[in-house]
């Protein structure tokens, strides 16, 4: 009996200039594990989200339909942890689920332990949600939707913020739990569920699918269509560009010496010494939480540190003293922006090397590699979350800084803006620029960098590199 | 929310938070038509006594709480006492003028905002967030929409301060490759809060329907804390109207100032 079926869906957003849906149709059966993927833009997530009933109900869409059987009971895991819980605690978000069933309150408790059972997810009641990891946020986020007794889940990128680890983790709890219930997956990162799900559907940019199949015949049969459309998929690394290795200058760019940080009087990270030549591609990797996007603002002196840092043999005390030759991108591609135009942020950083006509030239040049020519008049803030990730990077290109340092700078893109940027970082290597970056990708860990230092136990620890 | 600055909980933190405000109320009204200083004086060490005994706040936080209520309450009693009239002049400098009726009627204000400061922060630091929205639903039947929209929005303020402070850090390091003039004044004041406005929309945006995909309406729901009236609630009653009877018995055999009006 299929669980989803909808046939003839055309919806179309107010603001959009065209239909997202025409005569788009789908059905699910009744316990199968179903994976979407397509390129971003292509209508996933909207999907979902009609035929878990969010559209048209909650969010308001003009859609027509000529059949539309969705589930009833139904229950939802979003990407972003931050913005699905509603009240402080674990206790009070769990029971905000059971208070919305009218469970009386006395059966509360009891519930609530049982889901957590299920989910491993072994937290005191009264914790503060701000203090969960981001993989225990998600797998809250599991515990409550367990507790909305759903026969189907939609499941929205449910890992997209979370390491490897935690990623796998929770892909282990999810199998726990699914075995009699309908699941959709909207997922980037596919390496831990390929093989699990009966089906995947793919879409295309404008939102139609395209093709559908068990993963093996996807992989064996269709796998130049997975590429075209640059989403991953378990052999995307075997595209994966290859680089002759950049030889490093001799030059020492920036040099730590016993720095040590603090949060809230913990010692959470040890660096004895760390030299870092010219022209290097290092990558920094390490568990959640271990301080790997403090050392960046340890480095740039952004927050307290104790030892020194030193750059080109001099000691650096403010931010203000190497800004511009040394530059963070943060994992958080929003807060870099100023302009309210994306030509506009990537220009700026041109003005002050070149004439009008050249800078504009430049700024072309850039959004071109970057792939964002289309959404060069919009606002950065209303581009897709792979857009701002690619532009938060462009941010730092205009003055040629000397060190570039990244936080995460591939996660959440397709393959194929991914390999581009990776790209540009061997080009800016060669031309002797230095990348730092904080990777949570094995993937990129073990072809790229030259070296690899690995932050455990509070220490930062090199790793012998062996490439592929 | 306040974990980290509590020693023990006493009787108030199982006050009904509706009370806690009730009375609020009343000491407010109370405390205006109170013209006695010397009734006042009493009534603000009793209220400190109250506050540093059954907050079950660390001292060393009551400590930094305390000097800031006393010196902003200090700081605003200055205008009454340079410029106030009277005839008893204590001290007179160009337009500074000091006469003992002014001081006298500073200092009357001042302890009249600092009691309701102490009695204030006792409510606070006896109450949880979630507690006060429960009493609103369960006891006034406020609409739960109003209610669970607070709690997460309160959920949010450290998400937003937060954002905030990587928004500064990550402006300090952009600065040196562009041109000041996008970052500084007005125009950088304005991308501030476009950015951060527009962050906590789309973060409201999305929370919202994860709320409705959970389920929530309106309508008829359980509740997970029964907040309901106790002999706690009576007792706090009890305790704050002994105050009052003892400030005024007190005032008639303390007295440390002449007057019984500062009007």
């Amino acid at each position: 009996m299929s669980e989803i079926d909808i046939q003839k869906l055309n919806l179309k957003f107010p603001e959009a200039p065209s239909k997202l849906f025409t005569d788009l149709n789908i059905s699910i059966e009744s316990g199968e594990k179903v994976l979407l993927l397509g390129p971003s833009g292509s209508g996933k997530s909207t999907l979902l989200n009609v035929m878990g009933g969010l559209i048209p109900k909650v969010i308001q869409t003009p859609m027509k339909v000529r059949t539309l059987n969705i589930p009833e009971n139904n229950a939802y895991v979003f990407q972003d942890p931050d913005s699905q819980f509603t009240m402080p605690t674990v206790a009070e978000e769990l029971a905000f689920i059971l208070e919305n069933r009218s469970i009386p309150k006395e059966n509360m408790e009891p519930m609530m332990m049982e889901a957590l059972g299920q989910t491993g997810l072994d937290v005191p009641l009264d914790l503060n949600i701000n203090n969960l990891s981001g993989g225990m946020k998600q797998k809250l986020a599991i515990t409550s939707a367990l507790l909305q007794k759903p026969d189907t889940l939609f499941l929205d990128e449910p890992t997209s913020m979370l390491d490897d680890e935690s990623a796998a983790s929770l892909w282990d709890v999810i199998e726990g739990i699914w075995s009699d219930r309908t699941v959709v997956i909207v997922e980037h990162r596919v390496d831990y569920i390929w093989d699990k799900v009966d089906r995947v559907i793919l879409m295309n940019d404008n939102a139609q699918i395209i093709h559908e199949g068990t993963p093996e015949d996807m992989l064996k049969h269709h796998k130049q269509l997975l590429n075209e459309y640059g989403v991953w998929h378990p052999d995307s690394w075997q595209k994966a560009p290859e680089f002759d290795p950049v030889q490093p200058d001799n030059e020492v760019l920036l040099e730590l010496k016993n720095l040590r940080i603090e949060r809230r009087g913990m010692d959470i990270l040890n660096i004895d010494h760390l030299s870092i030549k010219k022209g290097e591609w290092i990558t920094i990797e390490g568990k959640n939480g271990t301080g790997k996007s403090s050392m960046l603002s340890a480095i740039m002196k952004l927050i307290p540190s104790d030892g020194d840092v030193y750059y080109k043999n001099k000691r650096i005390k403010k931010t203000k003293q190497f800004a511009g030759e040394v530059y963070p991108v943060f994992q958080n591609p929003e807060l870099q922006f100023i302009t309210h135009k994306v030509f506009d942020e990537i220009y700026i950083n041109m003005e002050p090397h070149f004439e009008y006509t050249e800078a504009v030239r430049q700024t072309e040049v850039i959004l071109n590699q970057m792939g964002l020519n289309d959404m060069a008049h919009l606002h950065p803030l209303e581009i897709s979350t792979g857009q701002k990730r690619r532009l938060s990077v462009a941010t730092a290109l205009g003055g040629v800084p000397k060190v570039l340092l990244l936080d995460e700078p591939t996660f959440g893109l397709d393959q194929k803006h991914a390999f581009r940027m990776l790209r540009m970082f061997h080009e800016m290597t060669a031309a002797g620029t230095t990348i730092i970056m904080i990777t949570h990708d094995e993937n990129i860990k073990i072809r790229y960098p030259g070296r690899r230092l690995i932050i455990e136990d509070q220490m930062l620890e090199e790793k012998r590199t062996d490439y592929v | 929310m306040f974990e980290t600055v509590k020693k023990y909980n006493t009787f108030i933190d199982y006050v009904n938070p509706l009370t806690k405000i009730l009375l609020a109320a009343i000491l407010f009204v109370t405390v205006i038509f109170i013209h006695n200083p010397n009734v006042l004086f009493h009534l603000t060490i009793l209220m400190l006594i109250t506050l540093l005994i059954l907050s079950g706040v660390k001292l060393k936080y009551l400590i930094l709480l305390l000097l800031f209520i006393f010196i902003s309450g200090f700081i605003s009693s200055l205008y009454m006492i340079f410029y106030g009239e009277g005839t008893e002049t204590l001290f007179h400098y160009g337009i500074i003028h000091i006469t003992e009726e002014s001081f006298i009627r500073g200092i009357h204000i001042t302890m009249r905002g600092v009691i309701l400061s102490l009695f204030g922060a006792l409510v606070i630091f006896t109450s949880k967030i979630t507690d006060v929205f429960y009493a609103l639903m369960i006891q006034l039947k406020v609409k739960p929409k109003y209610a669970y929209s607070f709690m997460a929005a309160i959920r949010m303020v450290p998400i937003i301060i937060a954002e905030y402070f990587q928004l500064r850090q990550a402006r300090k390091v952009r600065r040196a490759l562009i041109h000041k003039k996008y970052i500084s004044g007005f125009k950088g004041l304005k991308s501030t809060i476009v950015t951060l406005l527009s962050q906590s929309i789309r973060r409201a945006y999305r929370l919202g329907i994860a709320m409705e995909s959970k389920g929530f309406t309106d309508g008829s729901r359980t509740y997970f804390y029964r907040t309901s009236f106790s002999r706690y609630d009576l007792y706090l009653m009890l305790l704050m109207a002994a105050a009052l009877i003892a400030a005024v018995q007190l005032g008639t055999v303390i007295t440390l100032f002449d007057t019984t009006d500062a009007r």
